[in-house]
């Protein structure tokens, strides 16, 4: 018998073999990669054959909520000195493909500016996820925008600013992912997206507004747009998206509340999902459903139907001539779900959703 | 030779390391890049397939596991991951997933390969270094000296 197992069969010499140390170095790698750090950690001591494999390994995370449960000052040094140590003495850091580096805890502060400039010693990196919730907003250093030439996802959450400096190069990134994050300027996030020619995807989750109440994406290349958590600029005053985005297939829209209006060219839109909140306007919802009334795929939240039904403006919804899929979230419909499906004389599939 | 069945469907013969043949639909064995480039790359020819480094035993498993993905689509996924699960079970009683891994990497299966790695990193999980070390017969070979220095170097990991 050849398991590995000498509880369940008999033991053998076979199975009493170590089989897995005798596994190739890139297998055990890709094995530790899938173990928290603090284990990867750990195999060091199994025996010499184990002692430096983890600090090979090309995909790296750190999060220190897993770490440690109850943080205290030293868990935190504890914690930065340690990260510090594997990104300055990796083994192999051309073979670094990603680096996830999540900090919650409370002592760590401009520490962690160090890590940040370690994540720019792998010149290979894929994949890089920053994620502080440290109390203090931290700027990223400018090589940050200008180190990492095969960057393909780049995904920025919580305490982190954006001071985009003059030389933005990421010449591959597909993946561009903001929440939360502060633009230092109403410029900031322009001069982001110049410097990501081949960007597809992006997603922001926004809860700060330029000091222009204008916002602003701009990006030939990009294919799919997820903007959540619109906050109009001030108290009770409306603000804009423009959307310069020529060749944008897919629109998601989470509103928290009042937008003026979306302005885009939406002429290669497929596919849209709305989620309006009260107290949006539904003449506003009504002008975005117009201009996108071309698209393929339809999704509106329960929210949205809500809006548009206590309306006495939805007469004036348009046909949609494209629409083969129409997705609506559940709520007390009654006369606005018969009108969009009458609006829709090619529909396809129609879902009702429960909230 | 290569067969034909009755639906049309293009068969392959797969020859493991200790010369047992196995005779699946050529779409379930594509499931490995390896063996897909070597169909594309003509080397199928007289319709066998040689796999030096993977044994009848463990080809048998690999070719369960290519059988059941090839033949699912994206919407059974629950299900999917049930039967892995339950998959990686029944095949550690009959190889080494240290042997299926090596035949995951070789024939280039990237579900087969997470699902394996993915289930030994769940072995350590959680355990101290001792019952790890017992689980996979790994032999202590540090002096109490270099154990201790290990330890310091890493301290908060097994703390």
């Amino acid at each position: 018998m050849t398991s590995m197992f000498p509880s369940k069969k008999a033991k053998t010499v076979e199975s009493r073999r170590d089989r897995i140390s005798g596994l190739p170095d890139e297998i055990l790698f890709y094995i530790l990669s899938f173990l928290p750090i603090k284990y990867a950690v750990g195999t060091s001591i199994l025996s010499k054959r184990w002692r430096f494999l983890w600090t090979s390994a090309p995909r790296l995370e750190f999060d220190d909520t897993v770490l440690f449960s109850n943080p205290t000052e030293e868990t935190d040094i504890h914690f930065v000195n340690f990260v510090e140590r594997v990104l300055c003495y990796h083994s192999d850091a051309a073979s670094v493909k990603k680096i996830s580096l999540r900090c919650w805890g409370s002592y760590i502060d401009t520490r962690i500016l160090r890590l940040v400039y370690g994540t720019t010693m792998m010149p290979n990196l894929e994949e890089l996820d920053l994620d502080f919730c440290i109390g203090t907003k931290i700027q990223l250093p400018n090589c940050i925008y200008s180190s990492f030439e095969n960057l393909h996802v780049l995904k920025l959450c919580s305490d982190i600013q954006l001071n985009t400096p003059g030389l933005v190069c990421f010449p591959r990134l597909r993946t561009l992912w903001l929440n939360s994050v502060r633009f230092s300027g109403d410029d900031a996030l322009k001069k982001l997206l110049e410097g990501c020619p081949v960007l597809k995807d992006l997603f922001i989750n926004q809860d700060t507004w330029f000091s222009s109440g204008v916002f602003h994406v701009c990006s030939s290349s990009l294919k799919n747009l997820e903007i959540c958590r619109l906050i109009g600029y001030g108290s009770g005053l409306t603000a804009k998206v423009v959307l310069e985005t020529p060749n944008l297939a897919r629109l998601k829209v989470v509103y928290h509340s009042e937008v003026d209006n979306i302005v885009m060219d939406a002429s290669s839109l497929v596919s849209a999902s709305i989620d309006a909140r009260e107290p949006h306007r539904s003449s506003s919802l009504i002008q975005l459903l117009k201009k996108i009334s071309h698209v393929e795929e339809l999704e509106l939240s329960s929210n949205t139907v809500n809006i548009l039904e206590k309306s006495s403006d939805s007469e004036e919804l348009p046909v949609f001539h494209n629409l083969t899929h129409l997705k609506v979230g559940f709520s007390k419909v009654e006369r606005l779900v018969p009108q969009l499906l009458e609006l829709s004389p090619n529909l396809v599939s129609f879902k009702l959703e429960k909230v | 030779m290569s067969i034909t069945t009755e639906n049309n469907e293009k068969m392959i013969t797969l020859m493991s390391s200790d010369g047992e043949e196995f005779v699946v639909e050529e779409a379930v064995a594509a499931q490995s890049q390896t063996i897909k480039h070597l169909i594309e790359d003509g080397c199928s020819t007289e319709g066998s397939i040689p796999l030096p480094n993977v044994t009848g035993r463990v080809l048998s498993e690999v070719i369960q596991y290519c059988k059941k993905h090839s033949s699912s689509d994206d919407k059974e996924e629950k299900e999917l991951e049930a039967w892995d699960a339950e998959f990686v079970k029944a095949a550690d009683d009959h190889v080494a997933l240290t042997d299926l891994m090596m035949a995951a990497n070789f024939l280039d299966i990237k579900g087969l390969l997470d699902l394996v790695a993915q289930t030994l990193a769940n072995m350590i999980t959680g355990k101290s270094p001792e019952e790890v070390r017992r689980m996979w017969n790994i032999k202590n070979d540090f002096t109490p000296e270099e154990a201790e220095k290990v330890r310091k170097e890493n301290q908060w990991a097994f703390e």
